[in-house]
């Protein structure tokens, strides 16, 4: 099959849902850039907004109430804290405190970069705030195929969806149809199968736990890494059934430890099921400070490929149940 | 002021009239039952202020769209929507507009073109301009409408909204209600514009300054904004100065310092008095059927009430309903 990058997939995405429905349309800084959307739809509906992340953030939403379907450019999010309230308090709210009288169909790209040495405020993973928000839902792509998959569901869905890429995902290739296809949220995919270990992950965890699982399958250890692709809703039922077969959970995501994803995710299995568990749950999370630009320090605070081997060793070190 | 008064019909003005009053004993009464102990919680009356949502909204039709902020019931009563309901939804009842979910602060009617209303300060100015893109991008000819206070203005929302709406010449009517306070700050402590709608220069956007207690002066100054919408002219900063004559919340009962002349001064312009004066010299209405009209408005609230007390509170179990569509 054809291979594309990421961000190739990402506009194919937009521009194949820009021609299916007149009511799709894209907005945020630096948009009428590269030029081919603009081209092709020009710039009503490629329309390159101030910087002003809560003005156009609240103009998607009021947009979206009334019947189209914007899709906001946020760039890193980082930025996007500048328009949090319109995101938490209107986006993620109205249609709840309206007794489900409206519908918010809008989508918001975000990226947060780690590992790019771009220093404490440029490097920001907002997504256990994000999952904190009900009325959100959260997809994570990590490959180009659930790129444009992910994001033609997104825009078709009825409620608000962050979109969340990351730097390092962002630069890989991958196959990709031609075709018209979505991808349900709330399905996990299982990335790689295996029989000893479970591996949960997302984004750029989820490459560096193939590599990890590949590695440990020539010491004996049979990992299976599994992506939930869509935070909320989630996959819980391929992730629990996961750890009945393994036995053993290690969940690897880039939000910070403390009231982290990998804890919400953790809390979960340990709570729904404990009964499938040979030893306690590990964490690979990011120490909870923030990013220094410097590659070592940067380097020490995020999970890493040993961090991740080093948990899963110890979920066989641990005395077995 | 003769011209205003004579431009509108006698059906209208006392149109206008009804709904001030309803406004009026609305709030009466959701202060007497706060008052009573009754378990109605965080509630902002519009009390003197009345005429702003009356002259503005009166322009409005179907399709247009308005975004209330949290001091809501005028803004509520002017689009037409059940007092039943919303007594009801005082009260977080089923039979409330928003079954219960939304309260005092965010009542919501899209049927009547309500959007919920807004509690943050200054956050219902960027929606308001959204709207008015989906009419411009759908080429229609409606228009939005979005009210804050004059503390909105010192609020990031304000200054972007006003920007965007400008840049892509939207239709959109941001309708300050300038009460001189926010809670209990006085503009001069907070803003060195004394005059909102001079912040409409910085954004290249048309501005009006009118008196917001005097309905006709209102509807004139907000007929023109929005006509010039509707034509494709873009937005208009439309400034109303006004005043708040009850506490900035009714409960909990918050910030009635204002000093007391200052209010006396604006009690004796208050809009629904002043509509009535007006009504019965212009011999527009007598004072039997002036009379008959408070009656039928006070019994049109007994009855809103009474629903609101009749309607039982949601099924706990539905607080998981309404979140995705
Ligand atoms: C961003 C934000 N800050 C503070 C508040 C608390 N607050 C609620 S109403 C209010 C006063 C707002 O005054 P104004 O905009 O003049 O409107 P008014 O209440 O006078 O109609 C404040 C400070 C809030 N709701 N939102
Ligand atoms: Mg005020």
């Amino acid at each position: 099959m054809r291979e594309i990058s990421y961000n190739d997939a990402i506009n194919e995405a937009l521009s194949e849902e820009m021609s299916r429905d007149d009511a799709v349309f894209l907005m945020g800084e630096g948009v009428h850039s590269p030029a081919a959307l603009v081209d092709r739809f020009g710039t009503e509906r490629v329309r390159t907004t101030p910087i002003s992340e809560n003005g156009f953030g609240g103009t998607a939403v009021g947009a979206a109430v009334v019947g189209l379907r914007p899709v906001v450019e946020f760039r890193n999010a980082a930025f996007l804290l500048s328009g949090f309230d319109q995101i938490v308090s209107n986006a993620a709210k109205l249609r709840y405190m309206s007794g489900g009288q409206l519908t918010i169909p809008v989508v918001f790209m975000l990226s947060f970069s780690s590992g790019l040495r771009r220093g404490a405020q440029h490097s920001f993973n907002p997504l256990s705030w994000f999952a904190n928000c009900p009325g959100l839902k959260i997809v994570v792509p990590s490959t180009a195929y659930d790129a444009k998959g992910l994001l033609k569901t997104a825009i078709r869905d009825n409620n608000p969806v962050i979109y969340m890429r990351q730097g390092m995902v962002a630069t890989t290739r991958g196959e990709v149809p031609r075709k018209d296809y979505t991808i349900p949220f709330g399905s996990a995919e299982i990335r790689r199968e295996g029989v000893d270990v479970t591996i949960l992950a997302t984004l750029n965890s989820v490459s560096m736990s193939l590599a990890v699982a590949e590695k440990l399958a020539k010491q004996g250890i049979s990992a299976e890494v599994v992506d939930p692709r869509s935070l909320v809703p989630l996959d819980k039922k391929k992730i629990l059934s996961s750890v009945e077969k393994t036995g053993r959970l290690v969940v690897v995501d880039e939000s910070y430890e403390t009231a982290g994803l990998a804890s919400a995710l953790a809390a979960i299995v340990a709570e729904e099921g404990f009964q499938y568990l040979k030893c306690p749950i590990k964490r690979v999370s990011t120490l909870d400070v923030p990013f220094p630009y410097s590659p070592p320090l940067e380097d020490y605070m995020l999970p890493t490929p040993e961090k991740i081997t080093k948990a899963v060793r110890e979920t066989f070190n641990t005395k077995s149940r | 002021m003769k011209v205003v008064m004579s431009s509108l019909s006698r059906g209208k003005l006392l149109e206008f009239y009804r709904k001030m009053l309803l406004m009026r004993r609305f709030d009466e009464k959701a202060g007497e039952l706060i008052a009573d102990g009754e378990p109605i919680y965080e509630t902002h009356p519009v009390m003197g202020q009345e005429a702003v949502p009356v002259g503005v909204c009166a322009h409005l039709e179907r399709g247009d769209y308005i975004v209330p902020n949290y001091r809501n019931h005028g803004h509520c009563i002017a689009m037409g929507m059940n007092v039943k309901g919303m007594m009801a939804e005082l009260y977080g009842k089923s039979g409330g507009v928003c079954k219960g979910k939304g309260g005092p602060m965010h009542m919501a009617d899209m049927s009547k073109g309500v959007l919920p209303g807004i509690g943050i300060v200054g956050g219902t100015i960027p929606p308001a301009v959204g709207v008015a893109l989906a009419a411009k991008m759908k080429q229609t000819d409606r228009v939005s409408v979005c009210f804050f206070g004059d503390g909105a203005t010192s609020i990031g929302a304000f200054h972007e909204g006003l920007n965007l709406a400008s840049l892509w010449s939207l239709p959109v009517i941001f309708v300050c209600e300038n009460n001189q306070y926010a809670s209990r700050d006085p503009l001069e402590l907070t803003s060195p514009v004394k005059d909102v709608a001079t912040r409409a220069s910085a954004y290249a956007i048309r501005k009006r300054t009118a008196g917001g207690n005097d309905v006709s002066e209102v509807y004139k100054a907000a007929g023109e904004s929005i006509r010039d919408a509707r034509k494709g002219k873009g937005p208009t900063l439309l400034e109303f100065k006004t005043f708040l004559t009850a506490p900035h919340s009714l409960n909990p009962v918050m910030y009635e310092n204002v000093p007391k002349a200052e209010l006396a001064k604006w009690k004796k312009k208050d809009p629904v008095q002043l509509l009535r004066g007006r009504l019965v010299k212009a011999n527009l209405l007598t004072r039997q059927a002036d009379e008959q009209l408070i009656a039928e408005v006070a019994n049109q609230i007994e009855d809103a009430y009474t629903f609101a007390r009749k309607s039982p509170y949601p099924s706990p179990k539905e607080v998981l309903e309404d979140l995705y569509a």
